[in-house]
């Protein structure tokens, strides 16, 4: 015989999950009861006990909007020259519409450097001795080289029209040439600006296998090069020379799962995270399983990626790692559109990795690009939007949209039964642990069985203590 | 409603760590029930820590729903 009345006990122990079901049918173990996932974790964050958390809110880092082209930031980058006379120099570069902006260590102000670029490509940015280097997925625009001195100029030693490269043992490594898509170029030894030099040289990766590269890191003392969208692969390139006794080699890594693009792929601890046409990954266990989807880093979100945002243009999706609050973040479109609108983002402080979403049920800043810039020495998520302004997300206090916007951050959990459907309860009452945050309220929803949801009006002021 | 509260927000009477629990009545049979959480007014935050329900048990029964 059951005792008439129970007491349980509800934490926080998942995130969100599209794919486990609608319901727990588990029953509380002496009074506890943690909850795995949740239906719904939409514009949250996550303390460390699983406690959803209303994301905050955004401010514009440019008060007045860029205007030129389509307005759309495609890019930006927060770049940082040693030089050589022991002081550093912080500059924000900026892909928007058809120009090249520069900023003044987060002053506010873009300024255009460049103007008659293609409008909509995909761009990157890598600092390769002390040099920014801009290149994009235009055939017509050749890859721009950045300084110190907020100039832009082409990018000197006849490089190739690449789309993006990376710095990698003293050496910048390029690829996405429309005319060679599977061939990786690299520059001579410490001269981003000399293609065609002594040490400079290419190697073939697996050209006409029905892909193109797509995505090259430096990681863990080699190259890891990305190949894709179609049928995936990665390599490995090791050495540190084109000849000699530590040769440039090329090894198959893993086949069967490659990246998407360049810009969704990004370093986490001793990992790299990255986006493919099936989800988001980690390189380490794509090395240990392959394309075995219980390992891909989304799985509890698998049809949601699959069935719920815009195919068509994944290639275009920015990732970046959020380090301060252990997040990364990717940005989408969600189907029915091509403007990037919705943000998945995997909390890796937790193992494994709790999944939320930043705009999927209630509009949130449409983040089209995302960067980690430093503000005042602190590391901050900024967003590049399509109105010609990049602001800051995820940190900011005051839990609004520019020009005071609401948005609504919610969790729901799944339906839940206490260990039995057959035996009818009747709710009598919840208590809620809060953190006080006001003199205003949250609401709490029920929806008992096939009923309308009721909800009721929280108070999260602080009062009066016990007394 | 009543409301228990381990510290003041505003006054910070207690200091440290502010946490407070706040009780909500509720009524009706159910089988399986959602509980959600959402806050949608600008400049308003939302942070909850921990849930506990309470409800009696009721007869089994085949009756539909």
């Amino acid at each position: 015989m059951e005792p008439k009345t129970a007491r349980v006990i509800l934490s926080w122990g998942g995130g969100w999950s599209t794919d486990i079901g609608p319901s727990l049918t588990v029953a509380p173990q002496n009074g506890a009861l943690v909850i795995p996932f949740l239906q719904s974790a939409d514009n949250i964050l996550y303390e460390l006990d699983g406690a959803p958390h209303k994301v905050g809110g955004s401010t514009r880092l440019n008060a007045t909007a860029i205007s030129v082209g389509t307005n759309t930031v495609h890019g930006f980058f927060d770049a940082w020259y040693q030089g050589t006379s022991g002081s550093e120099t912080q500059l924000e570069w900026a892909y928007a519409g058809t120009s090249l902006f520069s900023m003044t260590s987060m002053n506010g102000t873009w300024t255009s450097q460049k103007t008659g670029l293609e409008d909509s490509k995909q761009p990157s940015f890598v600092m390769a001795k002390d040099i920014g280097i801009w290149a994009s997925t235009s055939n017509v625009d050749v890859p721009q080289s950045l300084s110190t001195a907020a100039a832009v100029a082409n990018l000197g030693g006849s490089p190739p029209n690449f789309a993006f490269a990376e710095w990698h043992r003293n050496r910048a490594w390029a690829a996405g040439v429309a005319a060679n898509p599977s061939r990786l170029y690299y520059s001579a030894n410490l001269d981003p600006e000399d293609w065609t030099g002594a040490g400079s040289g290419s190697i073939d990766i697996d050209p006409e296998d029905g892909d193109r590269i797509t995505f090259i890191k430096s990681h863990k003392n080699e190259l890891i090069v990305g190949k894709g969208p179609n049928r995936g692969s990665f390599h490995r390139i090791s050495g540190s020379s084109p000849t000699g006794s530590d040769a440039f080699a090329r090894s198959v890594f893993v086949k069967g799962l490659g990246t998407i693009n360049h810009n969704g792929g990004f370093a986490v601890a001793d990992d790299l995270f990255f986006a493919s046409p099936r989800g988001m990954h980690s390189l380490n266990t794509t090395a240990a399983f392959g394309d075995y989807e219980q390992a891909f880093l989304n799985l509890p979100i698998l049809s949601y990626f699959q069935d719920s945002l815009n195919h068509t243009v994944l290639n275009q999706c920015w990732g970046v790692n959020y380090a301060t609050k252990g997040l990364a973040v990717w940005t989408f479109a969600k189907a029915g559109g091509t403007a990037k609108n919705i943000c998945l983002v995997y909390d890796y402080r937790f193992s494994p990795g709790r999944w939320a979403s930043w705009g999927r049920n209630s509009a949130y800043a449409n983040c089209h690009s995302l960067a980690v810039l430093q503000l005042n020495n602190v590391h901050r998520l900024y967003a590049g939007l399509t109105t010609g302004y990049v602001q800051r997300i995820a940190d900011v206090a005051d839990r609004s949209l520019p020009g005071g916007g609401a948005y609504t951050g919610e969790a729901k959990l799944p339906f839940l039964n206490f260990g039995t459907s057959a035996t009818l309860k009747t709710a009598k009452a919840v208590f809620l642990g809060l953190l006080p945050k006001g003199n205003y309220n949250l609401t709490f929803g029920t929806t008992r069985d096939t009923n309308a949801e009721e909800t009721y009006a929280i108070s999260q002021g602080g009062g009066n203590t016990l007394g | 409603m009543a409301t228990f509260l381990l510290d003041d927000a505003t006054a910070g009477v207690l200091s440290g760590a502010q946490f407070k629990t706040q009780a909500q009545d509720l009524a009706g049979e159910f089988r399986e029930i959602q509980l959600r959480f959402y806050q949608s007014s600008a400049s308003q935050d939302m942070e909850v820590h921990f849930l506990e329900f309470h409800f009696e048990w009721g007869p089994i029964s085949m009756e539909d729903r």
